[in-house]
């Protein structure tokens, strides 16, 4: 497998925020590679130092065998780019707005037109390409902001949460691209705060929270990371004390007056530590169990919960 | 540049698909050009009365009939020993004693014309040509007379005009006991029309006040095409804002090519407004553009340019599009007013007229009035040219360096 990029100890602060404290990893040909972290975790800051937008306090990236710091120019013409926030002209229509931004890159005629023309059906709005994308609806807006990053046909693709605030439809189609795009052997990196559309759609994730990746690999490495256990979490009235003493030797991930969150091997586990609880005469409220899966890995690794 | 060409032609269709700014480019323009046109006297090409004042220490009848004649060139004649209290006589024609006896007396004759220091340059040349041509009117009327009186046998005069600001030197030749037959042939000589015009050379085809739509076509145009560029810094702050500009920022495009782009946009739009408001001057309302349009045409320009980079400079700088077209409006109705785009520079005083200087707005009205008013050449406004490409260099370079591709 050709490494297509590679980043080394990548630091970036603004003041007195450390957005990105020392990232590294590597993305290699045809590979989706997930950035999951919750609000203000730096994965923005990764994406504008990716592109050639922000420049690292620090740290190095190699796309493609370019330096980013010599060859910046060269690579953003192989790279193509989807911003975050809906960043188009309103008042122009989805074509004429796709026919700028490929133009950007040197695309122009019939090459151009063609272009544009299979950018559109790849996201199905051919039929309001002729709109102002101004009347487009949310999801739609989501996905001419996905083609005009498109047009130029990219090796590499950074997506900052495209699928942000859409209906499950508009999500589903999207995600379908981005498969597609990567089947073709394009390289992309999609950040995200969903679980399921990193579970779904990444061949590889890196779990990242205040500036720093805490875990990375298959989705099948990271639930290894937490020993294929099942998490139990469980809320009552009780104190940390009482829940200590009664559940002894049980492994816990967390404890505090209220709130108990305890590691089992398996769910059927579950009955037993509930009535060891409910002898001791405890107020049990509620109970969840997870799975092993991202999210108790998120969990983990991170310490919190990544809400939706 | 294939970048800077995308984004100056994107900017330039993004500006006119707006109705907007259809109505403030191409409409508003032609409203302020039609009521200041009307307003400020109406027809072009009409001189104002400007005030002369006269300063008389002979008491000779040649004298009189030098002020009657000064009195024909349109000028309002104030005498200075009935000057109202409190003011200040802005130029002074000074004739000195004994003016008529020494005229016919053959001796040297010094008239002064004074300038106060506040008067306007343009309006002071004017009033010496003025000066000249009555004096060349009345010489031309001795020497008629003289030439009849030659041929009953008497002398003849020599005459000799110089410099523009400065004297008049008249020679004549004894011709004793001939003030009475003068005196009379002068006054007939008077109710005709000249036979001789002297034209100064910087007067030019008429050195006068433009007012009129001669003067409402460039204060208007001016403005119009300051305000369009100012406008547009709030579009690049809100490109800022909205993610658009970032966008651009990612793809190969530079910084440099970004300003470039949105500076060549801007133009593109000046352009097209300055062509358009040219045409409507000279086929609506039909004012000169003077002998070198195509100078013309480059001084707006270059204006544009200056401007344009003047707006990028604000709308770097600034990071709320409302701020910025707050501004932009204050800026450009206090440049079109000191510049002198709402009233002649010639009606203000003189440090509110070194104020314009200060302006590029005030070099651009000079330059066009050079050009239109004044029939100069290109080579005439080449200074103007060149002090506008200097503000705009300066703005470029500031907004460029401030430049973020966000807010
Ligand atoms: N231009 C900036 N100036 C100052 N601070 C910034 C800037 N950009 C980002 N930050 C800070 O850096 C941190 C990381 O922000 P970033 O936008 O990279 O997060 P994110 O993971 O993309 O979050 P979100 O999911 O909300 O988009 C945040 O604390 C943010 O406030
Ligand atoms: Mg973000």
């Amino acid at each position: 497998m050709t490494e297509m990029i590679t980043v080394k100890e990548l630091n970036k602060s603004f003041g007195e925020v450390r957005a990105v404290r020392g990232i590294s990893f590597s993305v290699a040909q045809g590979e989706i590679f997930g950035f999951l972290g919750p609000n203000g975790a730096g994965k923005t800051t990764t994406i504008s130092m990716l592109s050639g937008l922000l420049r690292p306090d620090s740290g190095s990236i190699t796309i493609d065998g370019m330096d980013m710091a010599s060859r910046g120019r060269d690579i953003r013409r192989i790279m193509g780019v989807i911003p975050q926030e809906i960043a188009l002209y309103d008042e122009l229509s989805g074509r004429d707005n796709l026919l700028f931004w490929g133009g950007l890159y040197g695309l122009a005629g019939g090459d151009l037109r063609d272009q544009v023309d299979r950018a559109l059906e790849l996201v199905e709005l051919t039929d309001r390409a002729k709109d102002a994308v101004r009347t487009y609806s949310g999801g739609m807006k989501r996905r001419i902001n996905l083609c005009a990053g498109l047009v130029h046909s990219p090796k590499i693709i950074l997506l900052d949460e495209p699928t942000l605030g859409i209906d499950p439809q508009a999500r589903i189609r999207i995600l379908e691209v981005v498969k597609g795009l990567a089947s073709e052997g394009r390289t992309v990196i999609y950040t995200t705060h969903y679980l399921e559309e990193a579970e779904q759609l990444c061949d590889r994730i890196a779990i990242i929270d205040e500036g720093t990746v805490h875990a990375s690999g298959t989705l099948a490495e990271l639930v290894e990371l937490v020993g294929g256990k099942v998490m139990v979490s469980v809320t009552g009235d009780f104190s940390a004390d009482e829940a200590k003493q009664v559940l002894g030797e049980a492994e816990f991930d967390h404890i505090s007056d209220g709130e108990l969150r305890v590691k089992l091997l398996d769910r059927d586990q579950t009955g037993r530590l509930l009535g060891g609880l409910f002898s001791a005469g405890l107020h049990v409220d509620g109970v969840a169990i997870r799975e092993p899966s991202l999210e108790s890995v998120f969990l983990q690794v991170t310490g919190r919960e990544l809400r939706d | 540049m294939h970048a800077i060409w995308r984004i100056a032609s994107c900017d330039f269709r993004l500006t006119m698909r707006e109705k907007s700014a259809v109505l403030w480019i191409f409409l508003m323009p032609l409203a302020f050009m039609t009521f200041f046109g009307l307003s400020f006297g109406g027809s072009s090409g009409q001189t104002p009365k400007a005030t002369l004042t006269v300063e008389n220490n002979d008491d000779g009848y040649l004298s009189g009939d030098l002020i009657s004649l000064l009195a024909g060139e349109n000028y309002y004649i104030q005498m200075s020993d009935t000057l109202p209290e409190g003011r200040d006589p802005v130029r002074t024609l000074i004739i000195p004693e004994r003016f008529t006896d020494d005229v016919l007396g053959r001796e040297k004759v010094e008239l002064a014309l004074v300038r106060d220091r506040g008067s306007n340059r343009n309006a002071g040349e004017a009033a010496s040509a003025a000066v000249i041509r009555s004096i060349a009117r009345l010489i031309s009327g001795l020497i008629e007379i003289e030439n009849g009186l030659v041929n009953e046998g008497s002398g003849s005069i020599a005459v000799r005009g110089d410099s523009l600001y400065g004297s008049l030197l008249l020679v004549t030749r004894e011709q004793p006991g001939m003030a009475a037959v003068l005196e009379e042939r002068i006054d007939t000589m008077l109710v005709r029309p000249a036979n001789i015009t002297v034209v100064s050379e910087r007067a030019g085809k008429g050195v006068e006040i433009p007012r009129g739509f001669q003067s409402s076509v460039p204060g208007s145009l001016v403005m119009f095409v300051l305000m369009t560029m100012l406008f547009s810094g709030s579009v690049l702050t809100a490109e800022r804002k909205d993610g658009v500009l970032r966008r651009i920022g990612m793809s190969p495009a530079g910084k440099g090519d970004v300003v470039a782009g949105k500076l060549i946009g801007r133009i593109f739009v000046a352009a097209a407004q300055i062509i358009f408001l040219l045409a409507v001057g000279k086929f609506l309302f039909r004012i000169s553009l003077g002998s070198s349009p195509g100078g013309l045409f480059f001084l707006m320009l270059t204006f544009a340019f200056a401007m344009g980079s003047l707006s990028i400079l604000f709308g770097a700088f600034l990071s709320d599009p409302d701020q910025v077209t707050t501004i932009g409006v204050i800026t450009s109705l206090a440049m079109s007013a000191l510049g002198g785009c709402w009233w002649p520079l010639e009606v203000v005083s003189a440090p509110m007229r070194m104020v314009a200087y200060c302006l590029p707005t005030g070099w651009t009205i000079n330059g066009i009035h050079r050009l239109i008013s004044f029939g100069m050449g290109t080579s005439a406004v080449l200074p103007h040219i060149a002090v506008l490409f200097l503000f705009g260099l300066v703005f470029l370079v500031l907004g460029a360096r401030r430049l973020k591709w966000d807010v």
